[in-house]
């Protein structure tokens, strides 16, 4: 027999008879894994699905022609035509409607014109039967639907259904059901709801317009777009979504990736474990001529041995999570970014092999230092065992103590660097993370040497005994404490942000949303058809006693030089403008400037993505051509990470010659309760107003409602911070039993001695409560830096959002409630087990 | 914050979106190939009511009858012709139609341009017979915002840049200018009638089958003198030759076991011109009301009934692409007449396959005898109802 099978003999054995331990070594890597492969898939999957959903329907066309709010002049299409460059030309009509009957399937009224598309590609005729084709063409008011999302809502072809478009109450029925052989466009069409250009214009109020026309150019771009038109090229459409994704994408990589460093530190302290156990063995090993080399390979080849199985089932593990993450990174997206129709995943060959790459390669890293201190210890002082604590303590304490606060220096150095990127603040995170775990032993010996007299007060001999073993095991206690300080100051930080975000989300809210009533159209979603309040309807409320001042409201898309913006329109008092938190830009002397058209507000985010700042002009697309404006004052805004652009209403009107307005503001006159006053209004709406379906919301509602959107939003981070915790729990489980279980041998010579089996029992739960108490003490400032790090950089550079709240520090006391708790469920099993064994069997297994 | 940004990737969606669409219909209501607006299945039985029928002759009117009839459910201009060019030496053949398919007899009045009742289809090909290249297209669009449509006087029928207009000559004998552009091919030619409008069938009703009804109005204009330019990727020829136009209009035409249609127009070396169509059952053979007729270099036209010829094929071609197998090479002998003509296509492949009706038209050339002399020519042929 080699030397070398005899080792891989004996590190076999090692991990066979503490399968608890390898057990919890294994899940950790696999949840690490887990869920930076879930959160990988997740990601690929919601652009994988944006990807193929826009090149599957799109159909080959290169570029579009958008025309200004409201359409272009239908005109342009047979110009376009006889365009020269133009090879194909397929125009569109289409805007939002709604059913009342589906209130909770809003959709998206989508005018076709069959013919111009069937040129394109032929098998139309083929697909779609002839009669349901000419019952499209001729009858008005008439539509496909998905044959999906027909069963989904429980209509049949010929079933008539009520249906609000562009304020209007229409009676429509259905012609034909559609069914795509391919899912992402099954998948994509859910919510439309398919009409003949004709009818879209009739049911949208588009008479003579074009929303736009998809095009397939010859040449590279058209010499002349009509005027109040916009070319736009569908690849860099394509392209400028996926980028403006980006950010949140690698936010969510990058916390995955926490989840899988927290994880690193438990691999770490597993196999140190293993390397401190086995010190006298790998002395003896040493002694008898086993080389360093064989032996650094040796315990690498165990971690490999680790890292495999459980690096296969995070995997696995992976994927099952990652099914049910898609659905959240895509809701994310819907709210913050643009619609993205949630697709079924499809593992991705790419990420489980970058999944299977992280885990491995994490296990070897994190193996490395205890491997190479393993082929430092000396054949001789192998021999003696508190050589090892002693020899970890002075010295190497030190040394750690050096490594830390390098790193953590390193970590500072890089965020005051000029350039602001997030994967530096990321790098700085992680430096900071690992920076502070260096510092943990020490912290640890200091914790224990401030606590031995209460504890010897409070709990006698066992509380002694308790502090002893955390001492005198520092080498594996030490490094318990990191791995769950780490852990829980993750969970902490993450925690702290969402707090910070959603309070400033709040008291945004209640400074803008300063009316007290709102009105708007249902399923009124900014698109060019958007459909806008009645004039005579306006007049009718206003005239509502209680209603005391009115503001104005509108929201838009707008395709700019500087990508796809929301444009926010509004007529509003100098009491509300007031209200508004502003970045830049004093409300004062900015209110005359907003108010004589002089000047626009931006958002924060837009600001910041683009360089902006008061005083710079943006050119945007109106109808008369494209037109500069001067930023006058930067906002501090959270609805939506596109960018937004504030007009007031008469420059608006101005350059798009619309005088149209979507939603109102109303503020109540003292005097009357709004719910009285919310009530009237309904009541003169459903007296007044034809077929209008109007929205009537009090000021507290809205906010509940833009409140439950923010929450959606952060359910991906929330869930990301519960794994991370989920990770923690389980390390701090294994590192704590590890250290437990080794010492059968210690506490039986405590039990030779005379401590009875509740002595013992309490010395080892006070050991682990200890050790819980290390983590969430050192837990709580290095989780409020990771929470400001958050909060201030990564968020900051992610979003572009200052988080005006700082969170609450009642919620660092959350970190003890982690640690400690987790700390003692650690310690119970081992705790019984070694009461339950007679110390002459303990004695003699050791 | 409560609205959410609607997003372009629904923008995106638009063009081919349809494409990939199939109808979830019944089994029994599964559309067979080419359906669509397929004119198999449009001059068949389904959507007639409100629409005339052609049950008696009429009286012929110019110009007004070269213009729509839109009471009838369909209608086509049908030009189709052999040009050539001198410097280099080369043979063209070329096709253009248009087709209109009214939708409904009884369109509800709309506010919206875009509502229809009639659809326009337009066909376009190019057969360059010594490359062997055959270049096809199609376009298809509504009369709206005047991107297709046709008229009577001045005459005028077009789909987008693809027109036929009226630029001179008497209304029964006129000269027309042919216009057509593709990413590939281009045609520009002035179409000079040499003899004058010819009644096709009983003065002018062409009975497809015996049930009465199932007939169209149908003239042609036999001989058109053709110059001008036609360009095939980039390279422009300037060409001269002779076209054949056939106006067709009807509601009902096939019967339940009519498949199809074999059609020729010949222009001999003689000055005389051919024509024969025979309507085809489902076992392939020729409905005794099928018929043609022989108009000589003065105009005179005499019948030709089915029982009067022998048109026997050749051979056969099978298409690559549809897996159809046409007829490719025919005898027709007309012994009342002594005329015997061997016609063989051009090229063989001049199917019409990314339309969305497949079926094959193209140029024939003309080799026989009539009454003892030696005779040769050109023509075009048209084969429908082989597709499956």
């Amino acid at each position: 027999m080699t030397p070398f099978s005899l080792l891989t003999k004996a590190s076999s054995r090692y991990y066979f008879h503490t399968p608890w331990l390898t057990a919890l070594a294994l899940f950790s890597i696999a949840l690490g894994v887990a869920v930076v492969t879930a959160v990988d898939l997740a990601n690929q999957g919601a652009m994988d699905s944006l990807h193929k959903t826009t090149s599957a329907l799109d159909g080959g066309a290169t570029h579009q022609l958008i025309g200004p709010p409201g359409g272009m002049p239908e005109q342009h299409y047979p110009t376009l035509t006889q365009t020269p460059a133009v090879d194909h030309a397929i125009p569109v009509v289409e805007g939002m409607a709604y059913s009342p009957l589906f209130p909770q399937h809003p959709f998206i009224l989508r005018g076709v014109d069959l013919l111009s598309e069937a040129t394109l590609r032929p098998h139309l005729g083929e697909t779609l039967h002839p009669d349901r084709l000419l019952t499209l063409l001729t009858e008005p008011n008439t539509a496909y639907l998905l044959a999906d999302t027909a069963q989904q809502l429980g209509l049949q072809v010929g079933d008539r259904f009520p249906l609000v478009a562009n304020g209007q109450a229409h009676q429509v029925t259905l012609a034909a059901l559609l069914a795509p052989k391919n899912p992402l466009i099954r998948e994509g069409m859910a919510s439309f709801l398919i009409v003949d250009i004709a009818t879209a214009q009739e049911l949208l109020g588009m008479v003579g317009r074009l929303s736009r026309i998809d095009l397939i150019l010859t040449a590279p771009d058209l010499p002349t777009p009509p005027p109040g038109t916009r070319l736009l090229k569908a690849e860099n459409q394509q392209e400028s979504l996926i980028a403006m994704t980006r950010s949140f994408r690698l936010n969510l990589t990058a916390l995955s990736l926490l989840a899988l460093l927290v994880g690193m530190f438990i691999i770490f302290n597993t196999i140190t474990f293993s390397v401190v156990r086995r010190r006298r063995l790998i002395g003896l090993l040493r002694a008898q001529g086993v080389t360093r080399r064989a032996l650094f390979i040796l315990l690498l080849k165990e971690a490999l041995l680790l890292a495999i199985p459980g690096t296969a089932i995070g995997l696995l593990l992976g994927i099952v999570l990652g099914h049910g993450m898609v659905e959240l990174v895509t809701r994310t997206i819907n709210d913050l970014y643009f619609h993205l129709p949630s697709t079924p995943l499809h593992p991705d060959p790419t990420s489980l092999l970058k999944g299977a790459a992280l885990g491995i390669g994490a296990t070897l890293v994190a193996t490395l230092p205890p491997a190479w201190e393993a082929t430092t210890i000396s054949p001789a002082t192998a021999l003696t065992r508190s050589s090892q604590e002693s020899h970890l303590r002075p010295q190497k304490g030190n040394r750690t103590l050096w490594i830390g606060f390098t790193l953590l220096a390193l970590g500072g150095g890089l965020l005051l660097l000029p350039d602001q990127s997030l994967a530096y603040g990321f790098a700085a995170l992680a430096l900071l993370i690992v920076g502070s775990a260096f510092l943990a032993p020490r912290g640890t010996l200091l914790l224990m040497s401030l606590l031995k007299r209460p504890m010897s007060h409070f709990f006698g001999l066992s509380g002694r005994v308790a502090v002893g073993g955390v001492v005198r095991n520092l080498s594996r206690t030490g490094v318990a404490v990191a791995a769950l300080s780490v852990a829980v100051a993750t969970a902490l930080g993450m925690g702290l942000m969402i707090h910070s975000f959603r309070s400033t989300v709040e008291v945004w809210l209640e400074q803008t949303l300063s009316s007290d009533i709102y009105i708007s159209l249902s399923g009124t979603l900014s698109t060019s058809g958007n459909p806008m309040l009645k004039p005579q309807t306006i007049e009718t409320l206003k005239t509502i006693p209680g209603v005391h001042q009115v503001g104005f409201g509108r929201k838009m898309v707008l395709e700019t030089e500087l990508g796809r913006l929301k444009l926010l329109i509004l007529e509003i008092s100098k009491a509300r403008f007031n209200h508004y938190l502003f970045q830049s830009g004093d409300p004062e002397t900015l209110w005359p400037l907003f108010q004589n058209g002089q000047a626009i507000l931006i958002s924060e985010s837009l600001a910041f993505h683009k360089g902006l700042k008061v005083g710079d002009t943006i050119n945007l697309p109106t109808p008369g051509g494209s037109r500069p404006f001067t930023l006058g004052g930067i906002l501090y805004d959270y609805r939506a990470n596109a960018g937004l652009i504030i007009m007031n209403r008469a420059l608006f009107q101005h350059h798009w010659h619309d005088n149209g307005v979507a939603n109102m503001g109303i503020t109540v006159s003292e005097d009357y309760p709004v719910d009285q006053v919310v009530e009237a209004l309904k009541q003169a709406v459903a007296t007044q107003s034809q077929g209008e379906n109007l929205v009537i919301r009090s000021n507290q509602k809205l906010r509940q409602a833009s409140l439950d959107i923010f929450d959606r939003t952060f359910a991906i981070t929330r869930l990301l911070r519960l794994l991370g915790v989920v990770v923690a729990f389980f390390g701090v489980l294994t590192a704590l039993m590890a250290i437990q279980m080794e010492r059968f041998r210690e506490m039986a010579v405590f039990r030779a001695l005379g401590l009875t089996r509740k002595e013992l029992g309490r010395v080892v739960v006070l050991e682990t409560g200890l050790l819980g108490l290390a983590a969430g003490l050192f837990a709580i400032p290095l989780g409020w830096l990771q929470g400001q790090l958050l909060i201030h950089v990564i968020n900051y550079r992610s979003f572009g959002w200052t988080l005006l709240v700082e969170p609450d520090p009642f919620l660092l006391s959350q970190s003890l409630l982690i640690a400690i708790p987790t700390a003692l469920i650690a310690g119970l099993f081992p705790a019984y087990q070694m009461a339950n064994t007679s110390p002459a069997e303990a004695l003699r297994e050791a | 914050m409560t609205t959410k940004i609607f997003h372009t990737f629904a923008a995106l969606f638009c063009i081919g979106s349809l494409l990939y669409f199939s109808t979830a219909t019944p089994p029994e209501e599964k559309p067979n190939k080419a359906t669509g607006l397929a004119l198999t299945h449009v001059m068949g039985a389904a959507q007639q009511s409100g629409f005339h029928q052609a049950i008696q002759p009429r009286l012929f009117q110019f110009p007004a009858d070269h213009g729509p009839h839109p009471t009838f459910k369909q209608e086509w201009w049908y030009v189709t012709g052999n040009v050539s060019s001198e410097q280099p030496k080369r043979d063209f053949g070329f096709q253009w139609t248009l087709f209109r398919v009214g939708l409904t007899a009884t369109p509800p009045l709309r506010p919206s341009a875009w509502a229809t009742s009639e659809i326009y289809m337009g066909h376009l090909a190019v057969t360059d017979i010594q490359s062997d290249q055959f270049y096809p297209a199609q376009k298809l669009a509504r009369p709206a915002l005047q991107m297709a449509g046709a008229q009577a006087n001045p005459f005028r029928a077009w789909i987008e840049n693809w027109q036929l207009v009226q630029k001179g000559g008497e209304p029964n004998k006129p000269i027309l200018q042919l216009s057509a552009q593709t990413d590939l091919i281009s045609l520009e030619l002035t179409l000079e009638a040499i003899k004058e409008v010819v009644l096709q069938g009983d003065q002018g009703l062409s009975q497809k089958n015996s049930q009465p009804g199932n007939a169209s109005y149908y003239y042609s204009l036999p001989r058109l003198k053709s110059t001008g330019t036609l360009a095939i990727k980039g390279q422009t020829f300037t060409v001269n030759g002779l076209s054949w136009m056939d106006r067709e209009w009807s509601t009902s035409a096939l019967a339940a076991d009519q498949v199809g249609w074999d059609w020729f127009s010949l222009h001999l070396s003689d000055g005389s011109d051919l024509i024969y169509y025979q309507i085809r059952n489902q076992e392939g053979k020729a409905d005794p009301v099928s018929q043609g007729a022989l108009i000589d270099s003065d105009g005179n036209k005499r019948v030709i009934r089915a029982s009067d010829i022998q048109l026997t094929v050749l051979n056969h071609w099978t298409s690559p692409t549809s897996h159809s197998v046409y007829p490719s090479g025919w005898k027709l002998v007309v012994p009342g007449l002594n005329l015997s003509l061997i016609l063989t296509p051009a090229i063989k492949n001049q199917e019409l396959n990314q339309t969305l009706v497949t079926y094959w038209e193209g140029a024939v050339t003309v080799d026989g005898v009539y009454d003892g002399k030696k005779i040769g020519g050109k023509g075009y042929g048209e084969l429908t109802g082989y597709d499956r």
